[in-house]
C-alpha cells in the first residue's frame, strides 16, 4: 500500500501516537475536568499538558487552546462566534467548504454579508485584492493558510498585519499548514487559528484545536456541561471551558500530544523539505499529457490528464494499492479559481513517511495509464 | 503546617496554578471545592500549605492567572 492522501488525513500515525491513545484509555480513563478522583486527575493533567504543548507550538498561552472535534468545528466557532450580526466577512477563493459553508449559511440566514478576495496571484496581488474589498463594516477576515488542492500559501503575516492595523479579527484555516509551516499567533497577527489534529500534527481523528489570540472571546456554538459553575444557566465566560461543552476526547488528545511532540522531534522544516522534494520529483516526472494545477512546491500536488478523468485515474491507482484523492476535495471555489475542469483533479499529498520509491511507483502506474489512454482516445473519437 | 485552598474559576486555571506552585517547589494538588463556597456549583481549587500563600498568589498574579479567595482550613 502506498498512501498519498495525507492532505485528507496523515497515515500511518507514529507509533508513539497509537501508544499514547491506548495508554490514556488504560491508565487515565477518567473524565477530564469532571471531579478530582485519581483517574479524573490523571486525565485532566494529560489534557493540560496537551494545551501547554500546543500553546507553545502556536505561540499562545494554554488557556487560549480550545479542543474541538476538528478544524471544521473550530472554523464554525470562530466564524459564527466572532462576527456581530449584519456585518461583512471577507474570505479567500481558495477556501475549503469548512470556511465557505458556514459563511454562506450566515448570509442566507441574514446574519452577515460576505465577499471573496482573490488569492490566486502573488502576495502583492492578494493583498491588493483584499485591501480593495475591505468595507467600513468588514468585521472578519478569513484566510486559508495553505490551499488543500495545491501548495499555494497565503502571506499570513502580511494579512495579519493588515487586519491588526484595521482592527479586524483575523481567522486562519491552518488545516493544511499546521505542522508543515511554522505559525505564531502573535507574530502572524492571528485572532483565531483552526487546526485539525489528524493531518500535519499526526494525531488521531476526532480532535482539533481552536487557538485564540489574547482578548478574543467567541460566542459558544455548543452549550452544555463544562465541569464548572454548574448552577449557572449560561456558559462560563472563561476560556477554554466556555467553548468546550461536553466530554473531551481524551484518547485523541493524548494522541495529539504525542503527535505534536513527534513533529517537534522531526522538525517542521525537515518535514517540509522532505515533502517538497517528493512533490518536485513527482511533478517533474509527469508526462506532457498531464497538467499540474497551482503551485506544487509543498506537500500537495493536483493534476489532470488530457484524456483520462480524475476518477478513472484514482480507480486505476487504487487497484494498484496507491491511495490518492480525486474530485473536488470539498473545495469547489479553489477548483474554480485554479481552473481544474469539470471533474476536479487528482490530488497527491505527501507526508514525512513517504519516500522516493513511492514517487517512482505512482509515476510508473501513471505512465502506463497514459500509454493505454491513446487507444481509448481513438476509440472515443471513432465511436 | 495547615493546608489552604485557593479557589479557581476553571479546571484549566487550577492546573496552571498547580504547575506554577511546582516551579516554586510548593507542594500542591487540585481539589474539588464545595459548591456552597462558590455559590455557582462545581468548582476547583488548589490545596497547598497555608504558609506559602503569599508566594503563590503573587506568582499567579505575575503570570496573569486569575484566582478567587484563599480558604483557610484544610478539607
Amino acid at each position: 500500500m502506498i498512501y498519498l492522501d495525507n492532505a485528507a488525513t496523515t497515515w500511518p500515525k507514529p507509533p508513539a501516537v497509537i501508544d499514547a491513545a491506548a495508554e490514556a484509555m488504560l491508565f487515565s480513563g477518567g473524565n477530564p475536568g469532571r471531579g478530582s478522583h485519581p483517574l479524573a486527575e490523571a486525565a485532566a493533567e494529560l489534557v493540560y499538558t496537551c494545551r501547554e504543548t500546543a500553546g507553545r507550538f502556536f505561540g499562545a498561552s494554554p488557556d487560549r487552546v480550545v479542543f474541538t472535534s476538528g478544524a471544521t468545528a473550530s472554523l464554525n466557532i470562530a466564524i459564527r462566534g466572532l462576527i456581530p450580526p449584519g456585518r461583512h466577512i471577507l474570505y479567500d477563493n481558495l477556501c475549503h467548504n469548512a470556511v465557505r459553508r458556514p459563511i454562506i449559511a450566515m448570509v442566507r440566514e441574514g446574519l452577515a454579508e460576505a465577499e471573496q478576495f482573490d488569492a490566486s496571484g502573488d502576495n502583492d496581488a492578494i493583498l491588493a485584492s483584499l485591501c480593495g474589498k475591505i468595507r467600513p463594516n468588514t468585521a472578519l477576515i478569513v484566510a486559508t493558510h495553505q490551499a488543500n488542492i495545491c501548495s499555494k500559501v497565503l502571506p499570513l503575516r502580511k494579512i495579519g498585519a493588515l487586519c491588526k492595523a484595521r482592527g479586524i479579527p483575523f481567522v486562519v484555516d491552518a488545516s493544511q499548514s499546521a505542522g508543515h509551516i511554522p505559525i505564531d499567533l502573535d507574530r502572524d497577527g492571528i485572532s483565531a487559528l483552526a487546526v485539525p489534529g489528524h493531518k500535519g500534527l499526526y494525531g488521531p481523528q476526532g480532535v482539533g484545536l481552536l487557538v485564540l489570540g489574547e482578548g478574543v472571546l467567541p460566542r459558544p456554538l455548543l452549550y452544555g456541561g463544562a465541569g464548572i459553575r454548574s448552577l449557572d444557566a449560561k456558559m462560563p465566560e472563561e476560556l477554554p471551558e466556555r467553548l468546550e461543552a461536553g466530554t473531551l476526547p481524551l484518547p485523541a488528545i493524548a494522541g495529539l500530544l504525542a503527535g505534536i511532540r513527534w513533529v517537534e522531534g522531526q522538525g517542521i522544516d525537515a518535514i517540509r523539505s522532505r515533502t517538497a522534494a517528493l512533490s518536485s520529483s513527482f511533478t517533474s516526472g509527469l508526462g506532457p499529457r498531464f497538467t499540474v494545477h497551482g503551485p506544487s512546491d509543498g506537500s500537495v500536488v493536483s493534476f489532470t490528464h488530457n484524456i483520462l478523468s480524475p476518477a478513472e485515474i484514482g480507480t486505476a491507482l487504487a487497484e494498484e494499492g496507491i491511495c490518492v484523492r480525486t474530485g473536488f476535495h470539498c473545495a469547489p471555489d479553489a477548483h474554480r479559481t485554479l481552473g481544474t475542469g469539470p471533474d476536479g483533479s487528482v490530488r497527491v499529498s505527501f507526508s514525512a513517511w513517504n519516500t522516493a520509491t513511492d514517487v517512482e511507483r505512482i509515476l510508473n502506474v501513471l505512465h502506463r495509464l497514459d500509454e493505454y489512454s491513446f487507444p481509448s482516445l481513438d476509440f472515443r473519437r471513432n465511436s | 503546617m495547615p493546608d489552604c485552598i485557593l479557589t479557581m474559576k476553571t479546571r484549566t486555571q487550577a492546573e496552571q496554578a498547580r504547575r506554577i506552585a511546582g516551579e516554586l517547589r510548593i507542594s500542591a494538588g487540585v481539589v474539588s471545592v464545595d459548591p456552597s463556597v462558590t455559590k455557582h456549583g462545581c468548582a476547583f481549587g488548589l490545596r497547598f500549605p497555608c504558609g506559602a500563600s503569599g508566594r503563590l498568589t503573587s506568582a499567579l498574579a505575575k503570570r496573569n492567572v486569575s484566582y478567587g479567595e484563599v480558604i483557610g482550613a484544610g478539607r
